[in-house]
C-alpha cells in the first residue's frame, strides 16, 4: 500500500459516448459522460451520487479498464490512479490497483466455491498456496462467511453474495475500491461493516449510490452529485447547504413527503398460519400467523438479509406453496382462501431484475401485451400505451427494451404492470439503483391504478416517506407491524440495523 | 404449477460426497471416460451395450443412491422419445416384427438400431453424469491442467459445464416472472406461445452475460502473463496409480465382450 499526497484517483475532462444501436447513425450513441472531473485523496471515502442512468456504472467500468474495452464507444479525457494513466492498461494488470464490486453480483461470480471465488484473483497474481489460504480464510472470516468456504456462491443470499465479492477485494487489497451500488442488498449493519473493512484495509473507496443515506453522510469524506455526465455539485462536508439543496432538487435525497393517497378499494389479501421451509435448508423457516395487506394501502416490507421477505412475497403471489396455511382474499362479504391460479392472476410481483420480465422486440409490444386480454380497440389500446409511456417517462416506443438503460428498463417493467389489472402489486427492491425521485414517480403512478402496493426495501427513509404501513420481518416471523407515522426509526428494530 | 422451493438452486452438476466414486482420483476418472465412450461406439450387439449401461447405472446407484439415476434420465428423456419413435421407420430391413393393417411398422433391423441408439445415448449420458456429479469443476480444471491443457482451455470447458445448469436456473426464474406477468399457467396455453417468450428472455440474459463474464474474468486477473497458481491441489501421483488400475479393470470388464471378439 502506497501513501502519498497525490490523489489516488484523478479524473479530468472524461467524456464517453456508447456506440450507436444496431442500425443507428454514427455518433448517435448515448453520451453518458461529458467532461467529468473529480479527485479522491488517499484513504478517503468519496460518495458519488446520481440517479439511474447518470453514468455511474459506466464511470466505474472506465476506471476499472473495462469500458470501452468490452463495449466500444468514444472516450476522451484522462483517468489516473496513483498518477498512472490507467486507460491504456488492461484490466488484468490493474488487479492490485483497482477492485470493483458491481450492483449485480451475479455478473461477477465465476467459480463454484466461495474459497476459490475469493482466491481467483490471487491465483491470477501467482501467489503461493499457503499465502492464498491465509488471505482467503481471513477475508471470508471478516465478511462473516467463515464457514462457507466450500459453499457454492449461487446458493448464497443476495447479501451474502455481496459480502463474498467484498472478500474477493479484501484478499487482494487493491488501492482503490469501487463499490457500484454494492451496498444495496445489505442491511444497515453489514453496510457499515463493509465500509469498516475497507477502511481497515487502508483503501480509498469510491462509493457510487443513487440515493442519499445516513451511512453515506456519516462515512463519506467527500461528496459529488453527477448529472448530465458531469459533476454538478461537490462538497467535503455532508452538511453543506448547497449540496443538500442540489441533492433535494435532483431527487437523490428524500423530502419526507406524506405517502401518496391510494385507491379507496375495500378488501385485502390475507395470509393465515403460513409455514414454509426450503428442502435442504433446515436453518430457515417461515412462520407467519396472520398478515393482512389491505387494498387502498401502501405497505413496506423490511428486514435483515435472509429474514424471509422475498419468500413471503413469493407465497403471497402464488409462486411458492406453503407447507401449511392459506393465502386468500378478504372483503365486505367475508374471506376465502385462494388457489394459486387466482393469486397469480390477481397479485403482481416485480422481480428485482427487470430483464426477467421483458422479452418483446419493442417497448410498444411490451406495453401492449397485457392489453390483448382486454380485447380493446386499436385506438383505445394505443391511447393507454401512450399514457403509460408518458407517465413512466419511456422515450421511444419503438426502442428495443433489451438495449434500454437500467433505469428505463425498470420503468418499463413497472409500466407493464400499470396496464395490467392487478389487485395488489409487490415491488421487490424497487429502490435498487433508483433515486428517491424515480421511486416516488413509479410508486405514485402505480398507486393511481393498483389498489394495493407492497414495497420490499432496506431503505427505512423510503418506507416512511412512500408507505402507509411498515411490516418488519425477522427470522421468518413478523416482528413489527405498524403505521408508518407511528414507526419509531430509533426503535429496537431500526437500532439493531434491521433497516435504515 | 411447479414448486420453486423444490428446486435447489445449485448452478452446477457436482454434488459433494464421500462415496467410492467421489474418492477415486479425478484424473483416473477422466482417463477412463474415453475408454468407456469408445466401448459405446464400437460396433456391438444391443445386449453388450445393455451390459455397459446396466454396469454404469449400477455404479451410480451403489455410489450415489438409486435416486441419482433420475437426473440423467430426466435430462435426456425427450431425446430418448425421439429416438424411440423416429429410428425404426428409417430401418425397415430384416424380419417384420409389428404389422398393422398390412403396413410394416417395426422390423428386426429397426428394433436393433433403435435399441443400440437408445442404449448408446443413455449409457454415455450416465457415464458423463457419473463424472460431473462426483468431480468438482475445480478438480476438473486441475486435472486437465495436470494433463497439460492450457488454463484458458480448461476454464472454457468448465464455464461451459457450469453454463448448462445456470441456464436451467435462469429458465425457471424467467418462467416464474412470465407467469406473474401473464397471470396464467403454461399448460393452458399453446406450447410455442408459452415457451418462446421465456426462451427469448433466457437468450437475452445469456447474451448479455457474455461480455459481463469476460469483464469479471479480466478484472480478476485472467489474461495475465505470469504463471497462474492454484488454491487447491490434486492427490500425489503415487495415489493416482491404484485408482487408475482399478478403473482400468472396470473399463476392461465392460469391454471384455468386444475385446474377446477382436
Amino acid at each position: 500500500m502506497h501513501h502519498s499526497a497525490e490523489p489516488v484517483l484523478s479524473i479530468q475532462g472524461l467524456s464517453f459516448r456508447y456506440p450507436p444501436r444496431p442500425g443507428g447513425a454514427a455518433g448517435s450513441g448515448a453520451l453518458v459522460l461529458d467532461g467529468l472531473a473529480l479527485e479522491i485523496p488517499a484513504a478517503a471515502t468519496a460518495v458519488l451520487l446520481g440517479r439511474a442512468d447518470a453514468g455511474k456504472t459506466t464511470l466505474a467500468r472506465i476506471v476499472a479498464g473495462l469500458v470501452p474495452r468490452f463495449t466500444g464507444g468514444g472516450i476522451a479525457g484522462s483517468v489516473k490512479v496513483r498518477g498512472r494513466d490507467v486507460r491504456p492498461v488492461a484490466p488484468y494488470d490493474l488487479v492490485e490497483t483497482i477492485g470493483l464490486v458491481a450492483q449485480d453480483s451475479e455478473e461477477q461470480l465465476i467459480t463454484t466455491r466461495c474459497d476459490t471465488e475469493a482466491a481467483f484473483a490471487l491465483e491470477s497474481l501467482g501467489l503461493s498456496r499457503a499465502e492464498m489460504r491465509r488471505r482467503v480464510e481471513e477475508s471470508l472470516e471478516k465478511v462473516g462467511l467463515g464457514g462457507f468456504a466450500q459453499r457454492n456462491p449461487s446458493t448464497l443470499s443476495g447479501g451474502e453474495k455481496k459480502r463474498l465479492l467484498v472478500a474477493c477485494l479484501l484478499a487482494v487489497r487493491p488501492d482503490l475500491w469501487i463499490l457500484d451500488e454494492a451496498l444495496g442488498e445489505l442491511d444497515f449493519e453489514w453496510k457499515t461493516r463493509v465500509l469498516d473493512i475497507a477502511s481497515g484495509a487502508s483503501a480509498t473507496v469510491l462509493l457510487l449510490e443513487s440515493r442519499w443515506s445516513p451511512l453515506a453522510e456519516k462515512r463519506g469524506t467527500s461528496f459529488f452529485l453527477v448529472d448530465g455526465g458531469r459533476v454538478r455539485a461537490a462538497a467535503a462536508d455532508a452538511r453543506d447547504a448547497s449540496m443538500g439543496a442540489a441533492l433535494l432538487a435532483a431527487g437523490i435525497r428524500t423530502a419526507q413527503r406524506p405517502a401518496p393517497a391510494s385507491l379507496p378499494v375495500d378488501g385485502c389479501l390475507r395470509a393465515s398460519g403460513l409455514r414454509f421451509s426450503f428442502p435442504g435448508a433446515p436453518g430457515f423457516g417461515l412462520l407467519v400467523e396472520h398478515l393482512e395487506l389491505r387494498f387502498g394501502e401502501i405497505c413496506a416490507l423490511v428486514g435483515r438479509n435472509g429474514s424471509g421477505k422475498s419468500t413471503l412475497a413469493r407465497i403471497l403471489c402464488g409462486l411458492l406453496h406453503p407447507q401449511e396455511g392459506t393465502v386468500g382474499f378478504g372483503g365486505p362479504g367475508g374471506g376465502r382462501a385462494a388457489r394459486a391460479e387466482e393469486l397469480l392472476a390477481r397479485i403482481g410481483y416485480l422481480f428485482q431484475n427487470p430483464d426477467l420480465q421483458i422479452f418483446l422486440p419493442t417497448v410498444r409490444e411490451e406495453l401492449g401485451l397485457g392489453l390483448r386480454a382486454l380485447r380493446l380497440g386499436r385506438e383505445e389500446a394505443e391511447g393507454r400505451i401512450s399514457e403509460a409511456a408518458a407517465r413512466f417517462d419511456l422515450p421511444d416506443l419503438d426502442a428495443p427494451p433489451a438495449l434500454l438503460s437500467y433505469g428505463a428498463r425498470r420503468r418499463l417493467q413497472a409500466a407493464t404492470y400499470f396496464l395490467l389489472s392487478r389487485d395488489l402489486l409487490i415491488l421487490d427492491e424497487i429502490d435498487s439503483g433508483l433515486s428517491y425521485r424515480e421511486i416516488e414517480t413509479l410508486v405514485d403512478a402505480l398507486a393511481s391504478r393498483v389498489p394495493g402496493l407492497v414495497l420490499i426495501t432496506h431503505d427505512l427513509a423510503l418506507a416512511r416517506s412512500a408507505c402507509h404501513r411498515i411490516v418488519v420481518m425477522d427470522q421468518g416471523r413478523i416482528a413489527v407491524d405498524s403505521p408508518s407515522h407511528d414507526f419509531d426509526p430509533a426503535g429496537e428494530w431500526a437500532a439493531q440495523g434491521t433497516a435504515r | 404449477m411447479g414448486r420453486p422451493g423444490d428446486r435447489a438452486v445449485i448452478a452446477e452438476f457436482y454434488s459433494p460426497g464421500q462415496s467410492f466414486l467421489h474418492r477415486w482420483d479425478a484424473r483416473a476418472k477422466l482417463l477412463v471416460l474415453p475408454l468407456v465412450l469408445a466401448g459405446f461406439f464400437l460396433p456391438s450387439a444391443p445386449w453388450v451395450l445393455l451390459i455397459f449401461t446396466v454396469v454404469i447405472a449400477a455404479v451410480i446407484a451403489l455410489a450415489l443412491g438409486p435416486s441419482q439415476l433420475l437426473p440423467p434420465l430426466k435430462a435426456v428423456w425427450p431425446v430418448l422419445v425421439l429416438i424411440l419413435f423416429l429410428t425404426s421407420p428409417f430401418h425397415l430391413g430384416g424380419v417384420p416384427v409389428l404389422r398393422v393393417l398390412g403396413v410394416t411398422l417395426l422390423t428386426s433391423e429397426g428394433l436393433d438400431t433403435t435399441l443400440v441408439l437408445l442404449l448408446r445415448f443413455l449409457g454415455i449420458t450416465c457415464g458423463f453424469f457419473a463424472i460431473v456429479r462426483t468431480v468438482s469443476l475445480d478438480d476438473i480444471v486441475l486435472s486437465l491442467r495436470w494433463f497439460g491443457l492450457p488454463y484458458s482451455a480448461c476454464l472454457v470447458m468448465t464455464i461451459t459445464l457450469r453454463m448448462i445448469p445456470t441456464l436451467a436456473v435462469t429458465w425457471h426464474a424467467v418462467r416464474d416472472a412470465h407467469r406473474l406477468r401473464s397471470g396464467t399457467f403454461e399448460r393452458r396455453q399453446p406450447l410455442v406461445s408459452t415457451y418462446l417468450p421465456v426462451l427469448t428472455s433466457v437468450m437475452i440474459a445469456a447474451v448479455k452475460g457474455i461480455p459481463l463474464l469476460a469483464m469479471s474474468l479480466e478484472s480478476r486477473g485472467f489474461g495475465r502473463r505470469n504463471p497462474r497458481t492454484s488454491l487447491s491441489g490434486l492427490k500425489k501421483c503415487s495415489a493416482l496409480l491404484p485408482d487408475v488400475l482399478a478403473l482400468a479393470a472396470v473399463a476392461a470388464g465392460l469391454l471384455w465382450p468386444v475385446l474377446i471378439r477382436w
